[in-house]
C-alpha cells in the first residue's frame, strides 16, 4: 500500500514535465525517428517511386553507393566543400568579428553588409553568382575588356568546384562572424584591461584571452557549418547544376538526382541514410573532441 | 516482399519524411448527381500557366457542370517529381499531364484503350505497353530538328539546309569560316541535345528496335553509338561547339540565338514559341535533322505534347475520362494548348509565324513510324531511367576534355550497371 502510493507521488510529480515535453516528444518522433526509420526501411528496397509493390534488396543499395564512382566523387568533393568552407568561414569570420565587433556606427553598418549574404536563399545567390561567372558574366567580361584571356570559372571541373566552394564560404562567413562577435561581446573587458597592464599586446592578448574563451564558441561554428556544408544542394543546383560533367555533383544533388530523375528512390534514401550518419558522427565527434579542449583551455 | 498495405502505410509515412511536400488536394467524391471535384496536376510554365489552364477547362466546367476541374500545380520541381510524393503520401490527383506512361507506371494508370479518342491520338501506338493505351495527347513536340539563322546560312554561302551529316559538318566549317559561332549549345540539361540530334535519326532509322535492343542488352552504346559521339566530340575540337558553352544556362543559349549570336540551335519544337513572343530576332528557319549518307528516312525524335493519364487511385475515373477527353479532341481546347506551348499537329492551325509553319510542315511530311522517343524514351521503348542525364554528364565532360572512348566507355558502364 506504502508502495503504491509512493509510486503515485512520483508519478504525481513526474506528470507535469512528461505533459510539458509531449508536444516536442510526438513533433520529434513525427518529424524525426519516424522518417528516419522508413527511410532506412526504404534504402533496403528497390522503391522506384511508383509502384507500391516494393522488392527488399538488402544491403545492396547501400554496397552500390560505395562501389558507384560517380557516388564517390560526389562524396568526396563534399566532403572537400565542407572542410574547406567550414575552415575559412571560422577563419574569415573570426577575424571580421575581432575587426568590427566593437561598438561605433560604422561597426554596425559593417556587420549588417557581411551578414547580408547569409540571409539571401542560397538559389538566388547561386544564379547572383553564375551571373557573374558564367562565360560571359561579369567577371570575364571585364577581363575581355581588359585584354585579358577569359577564366573557365564554370566551365573547367577544377574551377568549378572551386567556384562553389568560394560561393558557399561567401554565403556562409556572416554567420560564423555574428557567432563570434556574440562571443566576443560576452568576454569582460577587465581580462583585457588586466592584460594590457601586464604588458600583455595585441597578439598576446588575442592568444591568451580571446581564443580560449572563444572556445565553445569554435565548436558551434564548425558543428554547425560541417552539417549545413554536408547538406549543400542548392547552390550547387544554381549555379552548376552538378556540372560541368557532374564534378560540382555533392551527396544531396546526387540523392535528388537518383531519387527523382532516375527513379530510384531506395537507392536514394540509402544515401540519405549513409549521410545522415556521417553527418551524426561527425557532429558528435567534433562536439567531444572540442569538450575536451574546452576541458584543457578551463582547467 | 513487402504487402501493399505495408507499403502504403511505409509510403504514407514517408511523405511526411519528405517535409509536407506533397500537400495536394485530392479529389472529393459525391454520389451521382453531386457535383464531383477532378483535380489535375499539370505543370505550371511560362507558357502554361495556373491562369491559362484554368482558362483551358472553363467551357468544359460551362458544359459539365457536376464536375468541378480543379487544377493543381507541382512541387517546385515539376509533376514528375512531385507525382511519386503524391502516391506515397495518397494524395493521388485524378488526371495527371506531363507523364508518359511506362512500365514501372502502369500499374497506377487506368487504361484507356476503350476510348478511340486515347487509341487514335498523336503518337498513341508509340506510347502503348503491351497494346494497352494510358495516355492521350494533344499533339507532337519535335526534337530532332535545327534552327539555324537565315542570314548565318546566307553569309556563309549556304543554300539549302543540309540532307546528310556529312553536309552539316561541312556547312559548320563554312559558318566558322564565316566567323559566326555555328553551334549554340550550353549546360544545365541541354548539353546532350546536340548529341541525340546527331545520332538519333540514323541509329533508329537503321535499326528500330534499338531501344529494346539496348535495354536488353542485345546491342551495347558503343556499337550504335560511337559515331555520333566522335563526330560530336570532332566538332568540340574544331571549335563549332565551343567548349565554355557548358557554362551557359538553357536561358541564355536561347537568348544567345534569339539575339543572333549563332547560327545553329538544336532544340525542341517548343522553342518556336519563344521565338515568336521575341520582340527582336533575326529570320530564322527550321529543318529537320539530317542521317548518315544513304539513309532515306531519318527518325524523327518526338514526344507527345500534353500526356494525358488518368490514376487508377482516382475516385472519379469517368468524370476524369470526360475530362481528358476534352482536352484532347475539343478543337478549341487542343489549338489553345498546342499554341501555348509552340507544339504542332497536322489539321490544327493557330496564329503562328512563318516558323511555325515551317514546323508544322515537318510533322505534316514525317509518317507516324518516322516518330522515334529520345532520351529515356516511353512505351515500350525505353532506356534505363536516368540515361539522358547521364549522357548530358558525358556530353559535358567532352566539352571539357575527355576523349569520345572515354565517355564512350562511360556510358557502356553506366548503362549495364542501371539495365
Amino acid at each position: 500500500m506504502a508502495d503504491t502510493s509512493r509510486t503515485m507521488i512520483v508519478w504525481k510529480r513526474r506528470l507535469p514535465g512528461l505533459i510539458m515535453t509531449m508536444p516536442a516528444v510526438i513533433v520529434f518522433t513525427a518529424m524525426f525517428l519516424v522518417p528516419t526509420v522508413l527511410g532506412f526501411v526504404l534504402s533496403l528496397t528497390n522503391w522506384n517511386g511508383f509502384s507500391l509493390n516494393l522488392t527488399f534488396i538488402g544491403f545492396e543499395n547501400y554496397l552500390r553507393a560505395f562501389e558507384n564512382p560517380r557516388s564517390v566523387d560526389a562524396a568526396i568533393f563534399t566532403t572537400v566543400f565542407a572542410v574547406v568552407t567550414t575552415v575559412v568561414c571560422n577563419l574569415v569570420g573570426l577575424a571580421l568579428a575581432v575587426l568590427i565587433a566593437g561598438p561605433g556606427r560604422a561597426n554596425t553598418v559593417v556587420r549588417a553588409v557581411f551578414f547580408y549574404p547569409y540571409i539571401i536563399s542560397a538559389l538566388i545567390i547561386g544564379f547572383l553568382w553564375s551571373a557573374m561567372l558564367a562565360p560571359q558574366g561579369v567577371f570575364n567580361s571585364i577581363l575581355a575588356n581588359l585584354g585579358l584571356p577569359s577564366i573557365p570559372f564554370l566551365t573547367d571541373p577544377a574551377f568549378a568546384q572551386t567556384s562553389v566552394i568560394v560561393t558557399g564560404i561567401w554565403a556562409h562567413y556572416g554567420f560564423s562572424m555574428i557567432l563570434y562577435i556574440a562571443g566576443l561581446k560576452s568576454i569582460p573587458a577587465e581580462y583585457y584591461e588586466a592584460a594590457t597592464v601586464d604588458g600583455a599586446g595585441p597578439w598576446a592578448r588575442f592568444k591568451n584571452i580571446t581564443v580560449p574563451l572563444l572556445a565553445p564558441i569554435v565548436t558551434v561554428n564548425i558543428v554547425l557549418g560541417l552539417v549545413t556544408a554536408l547538406r549543400v544542394y542548392d547552390v550547387v543546383l544554381a549555379l552548376t547544376a552538378g556540372g560541368p560533367a557532374g564534378s560540382t555533383e555533392t551527396v544531396v544533388f546526387q540523392i535528388l538526382k537518383n531519387s527523382f530523375d532516375n527513379g530510384k528512390l531506395g537507392y536514394g534514401a540509402a544515401q540519405g541514410v549513409i549521410l545522415l550518419i556521417v553527418t551524426a558522427v561527425l557532429g558528435i565527434g567534433v562536439t567531444l573532441a572540442r569538450r575536451n579542449a574546452e576541458k584543457k583551455v578551463a582547467d | 516482399m513487402i504487402t501493399g498495405r505495408m507499403a502504403t502505410a511505409a509510403a504514407g509515412l514517408t511523405a511526411v519524411a519528405l517535409a509536407l511536400t506533397g500537400c495536394a488536394a485530392g479529389a472529393e467524391g459525391g454520389e451521382t448527381g453531386e457535383k464531383v471535384t477532378v483535380t489535375m496536376l499539370v505543370n505550371i510554365t511560362p507558357n502554361l500557366t495556373e491562369a491559362f489552364w484554368n482558362d483551358l477547362v472553363a467551357p468544359f466546367e460551362e458544359a459539365n457542370p457536376d464536375i468541378d476541374v480543379k487544377i493543381q500545380a507541382p512541387a517546385a520541381e515539376g509533376v514528375a517529381k512531385t507525382l511519386p510524393q503524391l502516391l506515397a503520401s495518397g494524395e493521388v490527383p485524378d488526371i495527371v499531364e506531363t507523364v508518359p506512361p511506362t512500365e514501372e507506371l502502369a500499374p497506377e494508370l487506368v487504361d484507356l484503350s476503350q476510348y478511340d479518342w486515347a487509341k487514335n491520338g498523336p503518337l498513341a501506338d508509340q506510347y502503348s505497353l503491351d497494346g494497352k493505351y494510358y495516355m492521350a495527347g494533344i499533339g507532337y513536340q519535335l526534337q530532332s530538328i535545327y534552327f539555324y539563322n537565315k542570314q548565318a546560312f546566307s553569309e556563309a554561302g549556304i543554300e539549302a539546309p543540309p540532307t546528310t551529316v556529312d553536309e552539316l559538318e561541312a556547312d559548320l566549317q563554312k559558318l566558322q569560316d564565316a566567323g559566326w559561332t555555328p553551334i549554340q549549345s550550353g549546360g544545365e540539361w541541354i548539353t546532350q541535345i546536340p548529341v541525340q540530334t546527331t545520332g538519333l535519326p540514323s541509329i533508329i532509322a537503321e535499326n528500330a528496335d534499338w531501344f529494346a535492343e539496348m535495354s536488353d542488352g542485345d546491342v551495347t552504346f558503343s556499337e550504335t553509338y560511337s559515331d555520333a559521339m566522335e563526330r560530336y566530340a570532332s566538332w568540340v575540337a574544331a571549335g563549332y561547339i565551343p567548349a565554355d558553352s557548358v557554362g551557359v544556362k538553357y536561358a541564355d543559349a536561347e537568348q544567345q540565338f534569339l539575339s543572333g549570336k549563332s547560327a545553329i540551335y538544336p532544340m525542341g519544337s517548343w522553342f518556336a514559341a519563344s521565338e515568336a513572343k521575341a520582340a527582336e530576332k533575326p529570320e530564322i528557319g527550321v529543318f529537320r535533322a539530317p542521317a548518315e549518307k544513304g539513309i532515306d528516312n531519318p527518325a524523327m525524335g518526338a514526344n507527345v505534347a500534353n500526356p494525358y493519364v488518368i490514376m487508377m487511385a482516382s475516385e472519379h475515373q469517368d468524370a476524369a475520362a470526360k475530362v481528358v477527353e476534352f482536352l484532347v479532341t475539343d478543337e478549341e481546347a487542343v489549338t489553345k494548348q498546342l499554341a501555348a506551348d509552340g507544339n504542332f499537329r497536322d489539321g490544327y492551325e493557330y496564329e503562328m509565324d512563318a516558323l511555325g509553319q515551317e514546323l508544322l510542315a515537318i510533322v505534316a511530311d514525317t509518317p507516324e513510324s518516322d516518330f522515334t522517343p529520345t532520351g529515356d524514351g516511353y512505351g515500350e521503348r525505353v532506356l534505363p531511367r536516368g540515361y539522358q542525364t547521364e549522357l548530358n554528364v558525358q556530353a559535358q565532360a567532352m566539352l571539357t576534355g575527355v576523349s569520345a572512348a572515354d565517355a564512350i566507355a562511360a556510358m557502356d558502364a553506366w548503362i549495364e550497371s542501371n539495365r
